[in-house]
């Protein structure tokens, strides 16, 4: 990866880290303030984060699955998520991604990188997402886009492609936007 | 698309009055009750008007590009509906604002009306017989 770009999602992740207060500890998630009772994981959580979730009621953390293969890259968009309210798991590649995607259930997003172990093999992998049932939010991230691989993922079809490098802010809006409304109806690319 | 209505609505918004005609007439040959647009505004008071279950979009109408808003909101507003959107040419950015405003398809302007509208009822039924999603545009 260009440097400039690395520097850029470094700069975001700490920005991330060091954005005070973070808004979901374990005490504001975990425990009813009043009454110091746990409450359950599966608790109502509202004003769900600043920029998005702040009207909807939802019934658990949106959870998303990260996959690239630079653990730099990976490490950054975890943080910056994370700190957006949702619950991240990650992969550092296709064979990971696509083992985690069979074994551990239902994610609201996919986030790939179409360069991996080999040439867009995140197609590969937004092919298989998009046959699961419900299907998640599949978004696609590369600094390699070309028309040929642009058409592809238009056809698998992709919810979201971005290229590289990428903006941070504008990535968590659109995901905001697309995992809440996939949520709330199935249309087309269902 | 829900299976109560009798009759199936297509959208066509375009500048040009006479590519118009010809998508209305095709369209309307294909069973579709059809709607046309040359501008945003129209398009809009349209759009509350109906439930389209197929839009055919120029990226184009005022300016380069404004045409792509547009489709975003009708896939946000009919999410189950067929959006095709007519491009001057298949480039990343173009193809990476369809995929982005959540458009089925892109059609080259040099392309027929006859064969894209000919491309989107094949699509359309291929994706029926796949079951991907729930109502039919045939």
């Amino acid at each position: 990866m260009v440097l400039h770009q690395q520097l850029r999602l470094w700069a975001a992740g700490f920005r991330a880290l060091n954005r005070i207060p973070r808004l979901f500890t374990s005490d504001q998630l975990g425990l009813d303030s009043k009454n110091g009772q746990r409450v359950e994981s599966h608790a109502l959580v509202t004003g769900y984060n600043r920029q998005g979730f702040s009207s909807l009621k939802m019934l658990r953390k949106p959870s998303l699955l990260i996959v690239d293969d630079e653990p730099n890259v990976l490490l950054t968009l975890k943080l910056v998520l994370e700190e957006d309210g949702y619950q991240i798991s990650t992969a550092g590649s296709f064979a990971e991604a696509e083992k985690l995607m069979l074994s551990s259930g239902h994610f609201d997003a996919i986030l790939t990188d179409l360069w991996m172990e080999k040439e867009d093999i995140g197609l590969e992998l937004a092919r298989s997402a998009s046959k699961l049932k419900p299907r998640p939010v599949i978004v696609i991230f590369t600094g390699y886009g070309s028309a040929n691989n642009a058409r592809a993922a238009l056809s698998v079809p992709v919810d979201y492609f971005a290229l590289k490098p990428l903006d941070v802010d504008e990535l968590k809006r659109v995901l905001n936007r697309l995992v809440v409304a996939n949520s709330t109806q199935r249309g087309w690319r269902s | 698309m829900s299976g109560w209505r009798g009759s199936k609505f297509a959208l066509v918004v375009h500048p040009d009055l006479s590519v118009l005609a010809q998508y209305q007439t095709l369209l309307s040959g294909k069973g579709f009750t059809t709607v046309v647009a040359r501008d945003l505004p129209t398009a809009l008071l349209a759009m509350t008007q109906h439930y389209f279950d197929l839009s055919i979009v120029s990226s184009q109408l005022g300016e380069a590009g404004d045409g792509w808003p547009l489709a975003g909101v009708l896939h946000l507003l009919f999410p189950g509906s067929y959006i095709g959107v007519l491009v001057p040419g298949t480039d990343l950015l173009t193809l990476q604002s369809a995929i982005n405003s959540g458009v089925q398809d892109v059609y080259e302007i040099t392309q027929s009306p006859q064969s894209v509208v000919n491309a989107i009822i094949a699509s359309a039924n291929l994706a029926e017989s796949k079951g991907r999603h729930e109502g039919s545009l045939q």
